[in-house]
């Protein structure tokens, strides 16, 4: 093979694997939530709010004055 | 000379594959890429939303071991579960309004009112989590991120 087009490839693999690693690197870090992402947590918690656990011991009865 | 050229390509070539797959592996299967913030994010937010998704999973998934374990788990527990199951919801409304409108305008003052709530969130939580079972607190501490003592 030609040496200048493995220097070539060497360097476009580098640059690649710059890039690659720099997208992943930036996929991993933390982010504020967007607006979608803030409605999709209320329904996740309205979700979990309507369960069982969520309503009082005594149940519906648990005001009920009788 | 071409022969040595192409030799050292060669190695080079290698080299930085491998130095740029391990890089890679590190950060996609083990973590150890840094855990920032990415650019133009906000950490007090980030880590803001965090808590208040940490608090609601505890105080969630405490509410729902009192309910399946109420025979055994006394009326003391059942007692504070009801006052959380009336309390919490609220506190995270409230937690949650004050951070949407931090992220709105950024003032001291905004930021002031998430760390009330923020607190107030997390006491509820570690609340929640002594009423547990020691064994269940445990993996709760776990969960929340907390060292286990």
């Amino acid at each position: 093979m030609d040496p200048i087009t493995i220097i070539a490839a060497v360097s476009a693999a580098s640059a690649l694997i710059e890039q690659a690693t720099k997208i992943i690197e930036e996929r991993r870090r933390n982010r504020e939530l967007t607006p979608e992402q803030e409605a999709e947590w209320d329904r996740v918690v309205a979700a979990q709010l309507a369960k069982p656990h969520w309503r009082l011991s005594g149940g519906s009865t648990a005001s009920d004055p009788a | 000379m071409k022969q040595r050229i192409a030799r050292l390509a060669m190695v080079f070539l290698a080299l930085s594959l491998t130095v740029g797959l391990t890089f890679t592996a590190c950060g996609v299967l083990t973590g150890c890429a840094s855990n920032s913030v990415a650019e133009g994010h906000d950490p007090f937010v980030v880590e803001a939303e965090k808590d208040i998704r940490t608090a609601f999973h505890v105080v969630d998934g405490f509410l729902a071991w009192e309910n399946a374990n109420r025979a055994v788990a006394g009326p003391e527990v059942t007692a504070f579960a009801d006052t959380l199951r009336l309390s919490f919801p609220g506190y995270l409304t409230s937690a949650q309004s004050v951070l949407r409108a931090y992220k709105e305008n950024r003032t001291a003052e905004g930021r002031a009112s998430v760390m009330t709530w923020l607190e107030t969130l997390n006491a509820a939580m570690l609340q929640a989590v002594q009423h547990l079972p020691e064994k269940d607190a445990k993996v709760a501490y776990r969960a929340a991120g907390n060292p286990v003592k």
